[in-house]
């Protein structure tokens, strides 16, 4: 106790220096542990819209389809849905058809991928399909067969409006061609070129009719009420798949491997960050302690002659980096908590800077709430404390070398 | 000149203190000019995998073309004597393209897989001279000039299932409307990272292209490479306004998805460069004004013996800024190099990262930084100007203070 | 009648409703616009047909003339090959039900067309690929009404039935009733704005039936453009061999 009095009264000594020391070891903690809350905010947020509009935490699909994506490799629901049967954590079920057609109307003719969905189940959940995206008419409703909603790229190709007809043709799973009329129901606008340009959304049954099995499916997305029940799910899932033929199970971070990547990439280069930023700081409190150590130089030959060892010295000046850091971890601590809690309560609207942001042919919103990482947090403070006591290391040696006589003497 | 001596000794009186100092800022400074030409780097590599891959700065071709490309809208293979003077010296290259859509079919009978594909006629020396499309290979090689090859993306590959050397029958209509096919042979496969793109595009050469469709001498457009790709809006003005048989479009308006990203990413980079300098900035200040504070009893001495306020100021301005500018030089000079390493060597991270397509362009995990001008400068003019606010403080304290209590202090 | 008719009529292979002729012909008394519809079409029945016809394409671009040989057999089978231009000849499309099957004698290759290349043209004429796959089934398609009986001209307006998978929001069919031959067919968008027409005349005889040998299509939005089918050759008496619509008879045409 004495000691860490003696170090607190040492580090006041000079007063400027330590509050612009602790004022740095704060402020990087500060920036660096609200920017990650931030950051895990951004990309749980990019991932939770990324499943939505995809293809869910995990989904099911026939082996080839999410390497190839052929129409004629769909598997059953029938197949699939037991395996679900009973399970809890599951916050939502999407059966989907995916078929590329060619859209035709009186004037012109576009070639699409559309898109067999229950609306109703999509609309509670789906990014795409939310009424603030429709620039015309409404979201059809899952028990009508014949409206599509469209986008509102195509529309203008095409030359359409609300009401009006729209002749899709496709290959079915026999390879036969097929044609089948929608009216326009709606026409969105997401602000995804390949989205507004070649997508039509129809209702499934009416698309699995066409196709030629109404139990077809291309995807059956699965949205979790928590992601960290993934694995769990995962694992027993992919079990269970094992044994059925011509049905794979597949997690968020196969199917939506871009957005994965894209937040490896960016959180790669938040570390890099975090590890520069700590760098400077470690030079820093090098720099600070050494300066005061020269500075007390005669200090410490006065207690070494006075008969205090080169070990309680080395204790000293130790105690005070330790305080140091200490005292910046928790201030950056408790600056970042009263920040992350503004931003996780509030959230930080970026759509002002930047509007709407699309990565990997997805649209992300940029309101975003930060998280709480208290795992990185304290984390974060714990490394800083360490990074500063290393850099005390090299200012401890350099105080112990200095003969007292000889310290004595200097001024 | 004796004040310029006078700062230089004083500076080396207190050797390790001095060397310290300047430790902690060439460090800052190295820090600075490199992570700005990390953030230059990203930029860098996202402008020039949207236009270097395939799209080239400027896009020639007849007015209306870019628009609404028709198949007879073409213009002369040969583009130099159509550009003023002034404009070819910008240009780095030229690579004429030949467009089409056609029918891509392999196998025969029921195995018979067709796609409707885009077909890009390529000058293949043109293209390794000037692109990047060689480097997107994954199996097989790149044009080499022979008759009847064929590119292929992967994602159209595997939907036709064709492998290297697999038949590809080609079918379209030619310009004058007969009917264009041929057999080709597959010769490479590439993949950009662009999942869309790589499912319905293929390369063939433009001689081949040119026969097939019906378009001998004829191209589509030409795609100008030039020595600064920031230029291209200029440049563009320039040819049309000389040329109105032909339009310029520069890659600014063809994917204003990264000028937009660009401005994010100008923001961001802003913000975390901020945030650098300020963090560098209160270290180099904290050893700086240490330094000083240190040094206030000797100021009181010089003040006592005579030297005025005004000089003694002035030497501690001129000390401040002579370690500021030696230190930011040497700094500079050590972050540019890294950044000329890595611009030279990047580290490849692709081991560990896929590439990811964002707004048109993609984001190769590549470790790679380009030196600039800026980037070098103004980590430098930070350094000089924290310089004088470093100084500024222990002058005003030296101001306010009479120089016995200064004795008296410490 | 849909769009597709004219590729019926020029191909012959309508064989529509056979067995109900004979309530066809004793209605034409009665103007009963499916009847009279019928009745035209019905001239054109015939199991078997073997022609030759001129195609003259005119684009913004370029001009060109094909001749074209064919075969058909009832409605779902079609076999066109190419005469001329040299360079093209012996290039074989074959049509059996929903699928069209391209042979291109230059590489003696054979491809599929795809769904998403239905609405394509064929040959680069003003026709689509659709328009010779697509069925003909008129009344099942269309509610029809003689708006306009004029001398021996009756002009009968078709609305689609609101399932139906057509894009048109109205067809305009003008039938010659004395003659039993159409004239004009028009295609109007949902708005009521036409979109193409096609125009047929030289109304001949050819064996115990008159038809028109030339029918021109033109898109309303390129009047400058159009695509002129001319009969040289044509006869219903013919026997077709078992397998000429198949793809292994494309190769050896």
């Amino acid at each position: 106790m004495l000691w860490l009095n003696l170090a607190w009264r040492n580090l006041w000594r000079n007063r400027t220096r330590t509050l612009v020391l602790l004022l740095v070891i704060s402020g990087s903690l500060t920036f660096v542990a609200w920017m990650q809350n931030i950051a895990c905010g951004s990309y749980d947020k990019m991932i939770e819209e990324a499943v939505r509009m995809g293809s869910g935490h995990l989904s099911f699909h026939h082996p080839g389809y999410p390497a190839e994506r052929l129409t004629e490799q769909y598997f059953l629901r029938s197949q699939a849905m037991p395996l679900l049967a009973g399970r809890t954590g599951i916050a939502a079920i999407l059966p989907r058809l995916y078929v590329s057609a060619l859209a035709r109307s009186s004037r012109d003719n576009r070639a699409i991928m559309m898109l067999g969905v229950d609306f109703d189940l999509e609309k509670q959940v789906n990014p795409l399909l939310k009424e603030t995206k429709t620039v015309a008419g409404h979201i059809p409703a899952s028990d009508t067969q014949k409206l599509a909603y469209i986008g509102i790229k195509l529309a203008e190709n095409l030359r359409i409006d609300i009401g009006n007809k729209l002749v899709v043709m496709f290959q079915d799973l026999s390879g036969e061609i097929n044609s089948k009329l929608y009216r326009v129901g709606g026409i969105f606008k997401s602000g995804v070129t390949q989205l507004d340009s070649s997508t039509i959304f129809v209702n499934r049954i009416s698309l699995a009719e066409g196709l030629g099995n109404r139990d077809a499916l291309h995807e059956l997305a699965v949205l979790l009420d928590s992601r960290d029940d993934l694995p769990k799910h995962l694992r027993q899932l992919k079990g269970a798949c094992a044994e059925i033929h011509g049905l794979s199970v597949y997690s968020w971070e196969e199917t939506s491997k871009q957005i994965a990547d894209a937040i490896k990439i960016d959180s790669t280069q938040f570390k890099f960050m975090i590890f520069l930023l700590y760098i400077l700081v470690t030079v820093g409190t090098v720099n600070l302690l050494l300066m005061s150590i020269i500075e007390r130089t005669r200090e410490f030959g006065l207690l070494r002659a006075i008969g205090l060892d080169k070990r309680r010295i080395g204790w000293l000046i130790t105690c005070e980096a330790l305080l140091l850091g200490s005292l910046g971890a928790l201030i950056g601590l408790v600056a970042t908590t009263v920040l992350s809690f503004y931003s996780w309560h509030y959230g930080i609207d970026f759509s002002a800077m930047f509007g709407e942001a699309e990565v990997a042919g997805m649209l992300f919103d940029m309101r975003i709430n930060s998280s709480w990482e208290w795992g990185w947090m304290f984390g974060l403070a714990a490394a800083m404390i360490i990074v500063v006591l290393l850099a005390s290391i090299y200012p401890v040696r350099k105080a112990l070398r200095i003969a007292p006589a000889e310290a004595m003497k200097r001024h | 000149m004796v004040i310029w001596r006078i700062a230089w000794r004083n500076l080396w009186r207190n050797r390790r203190r001095t060397q310290l100092t300047m430790g902690a800022m060439i460090f800052a400074c190295a820090m600075l000019v490199f992570s700005l030409g990390y953030y230059d780097g990203f930029l860098w590599s996202l402008i020039n995998n949207a236009t270097e891959k395939e799209n080239g700065h400027i896009f020639l071709a007849r007015p209306g073309y870019y628009a609404n490309p028709v198949l007879e809208d073409t213009v002369s293979e040969n583009i130099s004597a159509q550009l003023p003077t002034a404009v070819k010296e910008q240009v780095k290259g030229v690579c004429p393209r030949l467009q089409a859509y056609a029918l891509l079919s392999c196998g025969t009978g029921q195995e018979n897989r067709t796609q409707p594909s885009q077909i890009v006629g390529v000058d293949f020396q043109a293209e390794l001279a000037n692109s990047k499309l060689a480097g997107d290979i994954v199996a097989g090689s790149f044009l080499s000039g022979q008759q009847r090859e064929i590119l292929l993306g992967q994602g159209l590959a595997r939907k036709i299932k064709a492998e290297l050397g697999s038949e590809i029958i080609f079918f379209s209509n030619a310009a004058d409307g007969s009917i264009a096919s041929e057999i080709l042979l597959v010769k490479g496969i590439f993949s950009s990272g662009d999942n869309l793109r790589d499912s319905a595009l293929a390369f063939m050469n433009i001689v081949d292209a040119q026969q097939l469709l019906a378009l001998e001498g004829r191209v589509h457009s030409h795609r100008l490479f030039l020595h600064n790709p920031m230029q291209a809006r200029e440049v563009a003005e320039q040819i049309n306004d000389h040329q109105k048989a032909i339009e310029a479009t520069p890659w600014q308006t063809m994917f204003p998805q990264i000028a937009d990203i660009l401005q994010i990413w100008f923001a961001i980079q802003l913000f975390t460069v901020a945030i650098y300098y300020a963090a560098m900035a209160l270290i180099t200040f904290n050893t700086m004004y240490m330094a000083f504070l240190e040094r206030m009893q000797e100021f009181a001495v010089m003040q006592a013996i005579g030297l005025t306020r005004r000089r003694l100021a002035r030497l501690i301005l001129l000390e401040s800024l002579i370690l500021a500018t030696v230190s930011g030089l040497i700094g500079m000079m050590l972050g540019a190099s890294l950044n000329i390493v890595l611009f030279y060597y990047p580290i490849d991270l692709s081991r560990w990262l896929e590439s990811i397509s964002w707004g048109g362009s993609s984001i190769q995990p590549v470790l790679f930084c380009v030196p600039s001008l800026l980037s070098n400068l103004l980590p430098l003019l930070a350094m000089i100007l924290l310089g004088f606010a470093v100084a500024a403080l222990p002058i005003w304290r030296l101001y306010r203070l009479k120089p016995v209590e200064a004795l008296r202090e410490v | 009648m849909p769009k597709y008719a004219v590729l019926i009529m020029l191909l012959m292979s309508s064989v529509l409703w056979a067995e109900e002729l004979a309530t066809a012909s004793v209605s034409i008394a009665r103007p009963d616009a499916i009847a009279l519809v019928r009745a035209v079409e019905t001239q054109y029945q015939g199991d078997c047909s073997h022609g030759k016809m001129r195609m003259l394409i005119k684009t913004r671009s370029w001009t060109r003339t094909l001749e074209i040989e064919m075969w058909s057999e009832g409605r779902d089978k079609l076999l066109t090959r190419i005469l001329a231009p040299v360079k093209e000849r012996g290039t074989c499309t074959l049509k059996v039900d929903n699928d069209i099957w391209n042979y291109i004698a230059r590489i003696d290759r054979m491809i599929k067309i795809p769904s998403s290349l239905m609405g394509d043209s064929w040959m680069g004429s003003h026709l689509t690929n659709d328009d010779l796959v697509k069925e003909n089934k008129i009344d099942q398609l269309y509610q029809l009404s003689i708006a306009e009986q004029n001398g021996d001209i009756a002009t009968i307006v078709g609305i689609p039935f609101p399932d139906a998978a057509v894009v048109w929001g109205k067809i305009v069919y003008q039938i010659d009733t004395a003659r039993l031959v159409p004239i004009l067919i028009e295609y109007f968008d949902e708005e009521g704005e036409k979109v193409r027409s096609m125009v047929f005349s030289e109304v001949k005889q050819v064996g115990e039936r008159l038809l028109p040998m030339l029918a021109r299509i033109v898109p309303a939005d390129k009047p400058e453009e159009y695509t002129e089918m001319l009969y040289q050759e044509i006869d219903f008496s013919v026997e077709l061999p078992r397998d000429l619509f198949s793809i292994k008879s494309l190769r050896n045409r």
